[in-house]
């Protein structure tokens, strides 16, 4: 964005705009300046989301599927859509917004590599999913503790290593072995990963990036509403 | 990046027997691997571009036209690759055309040897890993490439939950150790040097030949 660009010249339609790009160019001061300006303007806190953040996150996420961005401009953009759901956040809870549904992540035990799952995060957050984010080296237990309390309609588990990847079958086992596992939508991801392991292990989809994560959930959430 | 890795590297004509096509970061030591062992005269070796290391979705195809390329030309072709991030279509390909690769996820892995590597990633999970390539390149293929020297905070966003730098030498090279030092303490992570030497790399190409 230009220095001399003042965000409050620019109507509801050019803002936006200009968030898109700004999103598009992980600028997070930028995207917080933004989104507090709309609300000021009245624009109900969804109508924000979806429209301002969600709909630039989408083009970010188009970008990085294509392999225009790379992982740093992502993680920018990330951030900058965090500094956006920092305000956003608590108006939504307050508003009753609508939820797509709530989504438990966390990366296996014994992986700390959380690049990709934190992607997701934001990607799922920005589409209208609740997220509970367990974090990196996550067992098996904190993750049935975290179904039970949650009661999420999808569960997601990220591996980037070829030796920690395995141990998701060992959660989904136990999932099945406790007869919980058909309760939720297990999704699967991380770059070792393909379509036949997701299979193998059990889980009802191998996500292939962040982007593809979100348009399989809410495939698969309304393949499950049907 | 090194110009020449993206080049064929060949030292024999089109009568050799043995084509290796290897990632870029495998040049060197594929050569040195050759000359030690006096393969000159049987083996040709072509990269692909080493940068492919951060973006392995586009090893596969890249791969398969280099195999097309070269098929019915020599009688075997090596692939110098290991699954490298790709999600086992590396492995795809290579069964496509009957071509063998470098068993094990990573050159982190067949360098090391997977027990020995095993080992080594159960000592700290949060281990980062060079080479002999890796350090000579960190600037442009780390530093530059994830933008760790233009957006401070992409360090902590990118290593947050690192802890150690293991350098998995395949030579025992004094500069290169203070290299990697030095990426190390660039990273504010502890530094520990193993040095492997060519490990399966070297064990795959002689069983190739």
């Amino acid at each position: 964005m230009s220095d001399d660009l003042d965000l409050n010249d620019l109507n509801d339609q050019e803002l936006m705009e200009q968030m898109w790009d700004d999103l598009y160019d992980g600028l997070a001061d930028e995207i917080a300046e933004g989104t507090q300006i709309l609300l000021d303007r009245g624009w109900a806190p969804y109508k924000v989301l979806t429209e301002a953040l969600v709909e630039g996150m989408r083009i970010v996420g188009i970008d990085f599927r294509d392999g225009i961005l790379f992982v740093p401009e992502v993680l920018m953009s990330a951030n900058s859509m965090k500094a956006g759901m920092a305000i956003l956040r608590p108006l939504l809870a307050e508003s009753g917004a609508p939820i797509l549904g709530k989504f438990v992540i966390g990366t296996v035990k014994g992986d700390i590599h959380d690049i990709g799952k934190n992607l997701v995060v934001m990607m799922m957050e920005g589409a209208g999913f609740e997220v509970i984010d367990l974090g990196i080296n996550v067992d098996v237990d904190m993750y049935l503790k975290s179904l039970e309390e949650h009661k999420p309609e999808i569960f997601g588990m990220s591996a980037l290593l070829t030796t920690t990847m395995p141990y998701m079958k060992v959660v989904i086992d136990t999932m099945k072995e406790q007869g919980i596992r058909d309760d939720y939508i297990v999704l699967v991801g991380g770059a070792p990963l393909n379509e036949e392991f997701g299979r193998e292990v059990g889980a009802d989809a191998y996500c292939r990036d962040a982007a593809v994560s979100v348009e399989i959930a809410k495939e698969l959430m309304l393949k499950r509403a049907a | 990046m090194d110009k020449t890795l993206t080049e064929n590297i060949s030292y024999c004509d089109k009568n050799s027997r043995i084509l290796i096509i290897a990632c870029g970061a495998l040049a060197k030591e594929i050569i040195h691997i050759r000359e030690i062992n006096n393969m000159q005269n049987i083996m040709d070796i072509q990269c692909l571009p080493a940068i492919l290391h951060n973006r392995p979705e586009k090893i596969p195809r890249l791969l398969e036209n280099k195999i097309i390329e070269n098929q019915g030309q020599y009688k075997t072709i090596m692939i110098g690759y290991a699954d490298c991030g790709s999600a086992g279509q590396i492995q795809q390909i290579c069964s496509k055309y009957n071509v063998s690769l470098i068993t094990g996820s990573h050159c982190y892995e067949f360098f090391s040897g997977t027990d020995n590597f095993n080992k080594i990633q159960n000592q700290e999970l949060g281990t980062f890993y060079l080479t002999d390539y890796l350090v000579r390149h960190f600037d442009s293929l780390i530093i530059k490439a994830y933008k760790l020297d233009k957006i401070p905070e992409m360090k902590n966003m990118l290593f947050n939950h690192y802890k150690k730098v293991v350098y998995i030498a395949q030579t025992d090279n004094n500069y290169l150790n203070e290299k990697a030092k030095s990426c190390a303490d660039f990273l504010e992570l502890s530094y520990e040097r193993v040095i492997t030497g060519y490990g399966e790399l070297e064990t795959f190409i002689k069983q190739g030949v």
